[in-house]
C-alpha cells in the first residue's frame, strides 16, 4: 500500500469534483438556514438531523462511486494506478472524513445563520445553540455511509435507490420478526418470567453491545466494498 | 511482457471467445493484432489490462497476474479505449489530475503531441471538444506516460484524415525498443509501415503471431500481370494493376508486408499458414 | 515518402539513403539521423530503420561508433557505386537484354541512343 497513490486518488477527486461540492454545501447551509429560522425554538430536531445525514449519505456515496456507467468510466476508473485497496481507502477517506466535516460545518453554520436572522427579528427570542453530534449520531452515520459505499458499488444502475429499498426490506424483516417471534413470546409468557427477562438485559451495557455491533457493521461493509471492486469486471 | 496460457473465455450468454487461447509478447514492438468482428479483439486487450478475469488459464503482464490490477502493473500499463471517456474538466486539470500516477510521465512530449494535433488551448474543457478532439488529446496523454505496455483499441477510428497521418507520425516518436505496443484495429491502411509484428485472432485461437521480418521471409506479396509462378499461391486477388499475390517465399525474394493480403490469405490457408509458421517450435 | 508496393520497404530505405548520399545531402564523414529520427522523418517503424542500417553496414556504407551514432562511411559513394553496379548487372541488365532481344535491337542502335542521351 502505497500512501502516495492515495493522496493522488482523493487529489483527483478534488479536481473533479470539488466545485460541485461547494454548490452542494451551499444549498445545504441554505436549507438549514431557512429549517432553523421557522422553527420554534431556533434549532433543528434530532431526528430531522439524522434524517439529513441519512440522505446526504445517500447522495455523497453514490457521487463517489458512480463509476460503472457507461463501461468507458468504469475502465477509466478500474485502469487508474492504484491498487483496489488503496482505491477502497481514499474513498472512505472521501466519505467518511471529508463528507461529514463538509456536513457538520454546513449544519452549524446554517443553525448559526438561522439563529441569529430569527433573533433579529424578534429580540426577547432566546437562541440555543445547537450541538448537532453526539456520539450515537456518527456512529449511525458511518454505518448507514458504509452500507451505501458498499451498495453503490454492488449496483451498477441506480444504486442509491436500491440500496435504499434493500435496507427498507431488512428492517421491515426484524420489524416482523421482532413482533411476531418475540411479541408473542412475551404474550405467552407471565409477568414473572418478563421481569427476569428485563433483568438479564439490564445487567448488559446496552451501549456496548450497540457500539460493538456498529463497528464490526462498519468493517464488515467496508470489508465487503473492497471485495466487490476487486472483482469487478468491465 | 504479456504471457496468455491457455486462457478459456466467455460471456454470460455462454458463446465462447476463447478457447485455450496462449499468447506471448515482447517489448520493443507495435504489434498489430487484427480479426474479424467480434473475433474478441477488445475483449483480449481488456483480459491483458486485468479488467476481464479468463474462466481458465493465466494472464500475466508485466510479472503480476493481471486480474489482480496491482497498483506497479497498471503503472506500467496504459489502455486506451476505441471511444475515450472524460471527466467534465480542463485539458490541463487532466494533466494535473493523472500525471503523478505515471511516473515516467513528461509533460513536453505531451505538449508536442498536442502541438502536432494542432491542439492550442489547455483550457478547454474536455467534454466540449468534439470525440475527434478528444481522442487526440487521450492518445497524446496515453503515449506521455511512457508506461511499458500499451494498449489501443481502434486508435484511428473518429480521427480525421490528417490526423491518422500525425498519429502514425507521433506512434514513431513513441514506439522504442523497451515499449509493447499492441494495436487492435480493422483499418489496416492506418497502420501502415508503422507495426512490426502481426497477431490474428479468430474462431477462439491465435492463428498467426510473426514479427513482419518472419512474414516476408515466409511470404511474398506482389503484383504480377502474369500468374505464372512456380510458387504456391495462398491468395490471389485482382485489381487494376494486375494481380495481387501472395504466395509461399521458396526463392527468398524479400517483397513489402501487407497486411490486408496477409488477412485474407491467412483465413483462407488456417492449417498450411499454420505449419509454416509454428514449424520450428 | 511514398513506398511502392512490391520491394520490401527496408531496401527502399536504402535507397533512400544511397540517393542522400549520391546527391550531396548526406556528406561522406558526417554523423547521420539516429534510428528513431529518420522512423519519424519517414513514418516507418523504429525497427525497420535498424534493418536498414544494420543493411547499409554490411554494405560499408555506414558506419556506427557504439554510444555515438551513425557516420557516412568515408569511401560511401564508391561503395554504393559498386552496389548499385552489382545490382544493375545482375537484375536490371538481364531484364534489358531479353527486351532488346524481343524487339530485335541491335549493339549499333543501342551505342547510336546512348551517344544521344
Amino acid at each position: 500500500m502505497n500512501t502516495k497513490n492515495i493522496f493522488n486518488l482523493i487529489r483527483r477527486y478534488f479536481i473533479e469534483s470539488g466545485r460541485k461540492d461547494i454548490t452542494t454545501f451551499v444549498l445545504i447551509v441554505l436549507t438549514i438556514t431557512l429549517i432553523s429560522f421557522f422553527s420554534v425554538s431556533g434549532s433543528i430536531s434530532d431526528s430531522l438531523m439524522v434524517f439529513l445525514l441519512f440522505l446526504m449519505g445517500v447522495v455523497y456515496a453514490g457521487r463517489i462511486f458512480n463509476i460503472f456507467q457507461p463501461v468507458g468510466r468504469a475502465i477509466h476508473y478500474l485502469t487508474i494506478p492504484a491498487s483496489n485497496i488503496e482505491k477502497t481507502i481514499a474513498n472512505g477517506i472521501l466519505v467518511y472524513i471529508y463528507y461529514n466535516i463538509l456536513l457538520i460545518v454546513a449544519l452549524l453554520l446554517g443553525n448559526f445563520l438561522g439563529g441569529m436572522a430569527h433573533k433579529l427579528l424578534a429580540p426577547e427570542f432566546h437562541y440555543i445553540f445547537y450541538m448537532p453530534f453526539s456520539l450515537d449520531n456518527l456512529i449511525l452515520t458511518l454505518v448507514f455511509e458504509s452500507i451505501f459505499l458498499f451498495g453503490s458499488i454492488y449496483f451498477k444502475q441506480h444504486a442509491a435507490i436500491k440500496t435504499a429499498l434493500v435496507l427498507l426490506a431488512f428492517f421491515l424483516f426484524f420489524i416482523i420478526l421482532d413482533t411476531t417471534l418475540v411479541g408473542s413470546y412475551f404474550i405467552h409468557s407471565n409477568p414473572e418470567s418478563i421481569k427476569e427477562a428485563e433483568n438479564v438485559f439490564n445487567n448488559i451495557n446496552g451501549d456496548l453491545i450497540e457500539y460493538t455491533v456498529s463497528i464490526l457493521a462498519f468493517i464488515f461493509f467496508n470489508f465487503m466494498t473492497w471485495l466487490r471492486l476487486r472483482e469487478t469486471e468491465a | 511482457m504479456i504471457q496468455l496460457q491457455n486462457i478459456n473465455f466467455s460471456y454470460h450468454k455462454g458463446r465462447t471467445i476463447f478457447d485455450d487461447l496462449s499468447l506471448s509478447l515482447e517489448g520493443g514492438h507495435i504489434y498489430g493484432l487484427f480479426g474479424k468482428n467480434g473475433a474478441g479483439k477488445t475483449t483480449l486487450l481488456k483480459i491483458i489490462a486485468g479488467l476481464r478475469f479468463p474462466k481458465s488459464g493465466s494472464s500475466t503482464t508485466l510479472g503480476q497476474r493481471a486480474a489482480l490490477r496491482k497498483a506497479e502493473m497498471l503503472k506500467n500499463l496504459y489502455f486506451l479505449q476505441e471511444e475515450v471517456y472524460v471527466p467534465a474538466i480542463s485539458i490541463r486539470d487532466y494533466v494535473k489530475c493523472y500525471a503523478p500516477f505515471y511516473e515516467n510521465f513528461d509533460n513536453e512530449q505531451f505538449e508536442e503531441y498536442l502541438h502536432l494535433f494542432e491542439i492550442t488551448s489547455m483550457d478547454d474543457k474536455l467534454t466540449a471538444l468534439s470525440h475527434g478532439q478528444r481522442k487526440k488529446v487521450i492518445i497524446s496523454f496515453a503515449l506521455a506516460t511512457n508506461t511499458k505496455i500499451l494498449l489501443m483499441d481502434e486508435p484511428t477510428n473518429g480521427l480525421d484524415i490528417p490526423s491518422k497521418g500525425i498519429f502514425r507520425k507521433i506512434m514513431t516518436m513513441a514506439a522504442n525498443e523497451d515499449r509493447l505496443i499492441l494495436i487492435s484495429t480493422h483499418q489496416v491502411r492506418d497502420l501502415h509501415c508503422l507495426i512490426d509484428a502481426v497477431v490474428i485472432l479468430d474462431n477462439g485461437h491465435i492463428l498467426l503471431n510473426a514479427s513482419a521480418d518472419d512474414i516476408t521471409d515466409k511470404l511474398c506479396f506482389k503484383i504480377t500481370d502474369d500468374t505464372g509462378t512456380d510458387e504456391p499461391i495462398l491468395y490471389c486477388e485482382e485489381n487494376l494493376r494486375g494481380n495481387l499475390l501472395v504466395t509461399e517465399n521458396i526463392h527468398h525474394i524479400e517483397t513489402k508486408l501487407d497486411i490486408e493480403l496477409l488477412f485474407n490469405a491467412v483465413m483462407l490457408n488456417k492449417e498450411r499458414i499454420n505449419e509454416l509458421f509454428n514449424a520450428k517450435n | 515518402m511514398n513506398f511502392n508496393d512490391n520491394k520490401a520497404i527496408y531496401l527502399q530505405i536504402a535507397e533512400w539513403v544511397f540517393e542522400q548520399i549520391l546527391n550531396g545531402n548526406w556528406k561522406e564523414g558526417d554523423r547521420i539521423m539516429s534510428v528513431r529520427e529518420l522512423g519519424t522523418l519517414l513514418v516507418v517503424n523504429p525497427n525497420t530503420i535498424l534493418r536498414s542500417y544494420d543493411f547499409l553496414q554490411k554494405l560499408e556504407v555506414i558506419v556506427n561508433r557504439r554510444g555515438v551514432g551513425y557516420f557516412v562511411a568515408p569511401d560511401a559513394t564508391d561503395k554504393i557505386i559498386s552496389h548499385r553496379r552489382k545490382q544493375f548487372v545482375e537484375e536490371e541488365v538481364p531484364a534489358f537484354f531479353k527486351t532488346m532481344k524481343l524487339v530485335r535491337m541491335s549493339w549499333e542502335e543501342l551505342a547510336e541512343l546512348y551517344k544521344e542521351s
